[in-house]
């Protein structure tokens, strides 16, 4: 019971928080996110184990983490509210070149992350190249270029 | 069975800013309440600060135990138990009761008890003393092994009990 109690309680805790922290903290990962996210992983496994090493226990922790995963996933696909408030939505943050930077001041994207990622993924050069660009739920942004340049 | 896709400008997106602001707010609120967490945790509120330690019994007759409100399941806490001694004698006792031995696994007790023995509804401890004097100082390192609050009693002949209460989170 408690093993699977502690991979419920982690397993909400950690969808939370990562929800409140926002998408910025985990899409463009910097060296120094990826090192904190071992971090998280190390506390989080901790938490989960306990002093408890046995299979027993390392069965019921993944059985229990992998069974919500199916049942969350279920729940985002047949109910689009749930996956609105678990995953976020997309936001348009460049419309034809201008950038809206109340929306991005919000979503603590700067114009340098825009244009970085327009160079890297359609190597593009300037703001007035761009037709659309969208922070996804993953927290990367697309570049749409426009289509004349 | 996700919610239509909306247009916006050529894009079909499923951009919803009401709901966005409504998200940031959330998260806001969220940041607030990992803020107050922190703070929290550093004055002691989760265990291991200083609005945790406090002490419960009577000093004047020399019979107290200072110890942590806020414990953890599964970390080590220590009880700090201060006895009187009896005149002339070369020994100390005290007594815990047996909900509080249940609900924790004793560490090595210092100094260490030369006798242990099963007694009304608890455990009691008797300790040798090398040198005659006023007060003595028992270093009791528990690991706590049950969650929620967790009463003990400490009894000592000749001193009122005491009675103190911890709070072992999860």
């Amino acid at each position: 019971m408690d093993a699977v109690l502690r991979g419920l309680f982690m397993y909400l805790f950690l969808l939370l928080i990562f929800r409140i922290a926002g998408r910025r903290t985990v899409g463009e990962m910097t060296s120094f996110d990826f090192v904190l996210l071992l971090i998280i992983s190390e506390a989080t496994q901790n938490a989960m184990i306990g002093n408890d090493y046995s299979v027993t226990n390392g069965v019921l922790v993944i059985t229990t983490l992998v069974g919500l995963d199916i049942l969350f996933t279920l729940c985002k696909h047949r109910l689009g509210f749930i996956q609105r408030w678990l995953d976020g939505l997309p936001m348009i943050l460049v419309d034809n070149g201008r950038p809206i930077t109340h929306l991005m001041d919000r979503a603590r994207v700067d114009v340098e992350d825009i244009l970085a990622s327009a160079r890297e993924s359609q190597g593009l050069e300037r703001m007035d190249q761009i037709k659309y660009a969208v922070l996804e739920v993953g927290g990367g942004i697309s570049v749409i270029p426009k289509t004349n340049t | 069975m996700t919610s239509p896709i909306h247009r916006i400008g050529d894009l079909e997106i499923n951009q919803d800013l009401s709901v966005q602001e409504r998200m940031w707010k959330i998260q806001r609120v969220g940041w607030a309440i990992m803020l107050v967490v922190v703070f929290l945790g550093l004055i002691g509120l989760f265990g291991h600060g200083p609005i945790s330690w406090t002490s419960a019994g009577n000093k004047a007759q020399g019979f107290w135990v200072e110890y942590e409100r806020f414990v953890r399941n599964q970390s080590q806490s220590t009880l700090l138990i201060h006895l009187p001694t009896m005149k002339g004698s070369d020994r100390v006792s005290f007594w815990l009761n047996d909900t509080f031995v249940a609900g924790v696994e004793i560490q090595h007790m210092t100094p260490a008890p030369r006798a242990t023995a099963e007694m009304d509804h608890g455990v009691l401890y008797e300790i040798d003393l090398v040198d005659k004097q006023e007060q003595v100082l028992i270093i009791l390192p528990l690991i706590h092994q049950r969650s929620g609050w967790l009463a003990g009693e400490l009894r000592s002949p000749g001193a009122v009990p005491v009675k103190f209460t911890q709070f072992v989170y999860p």
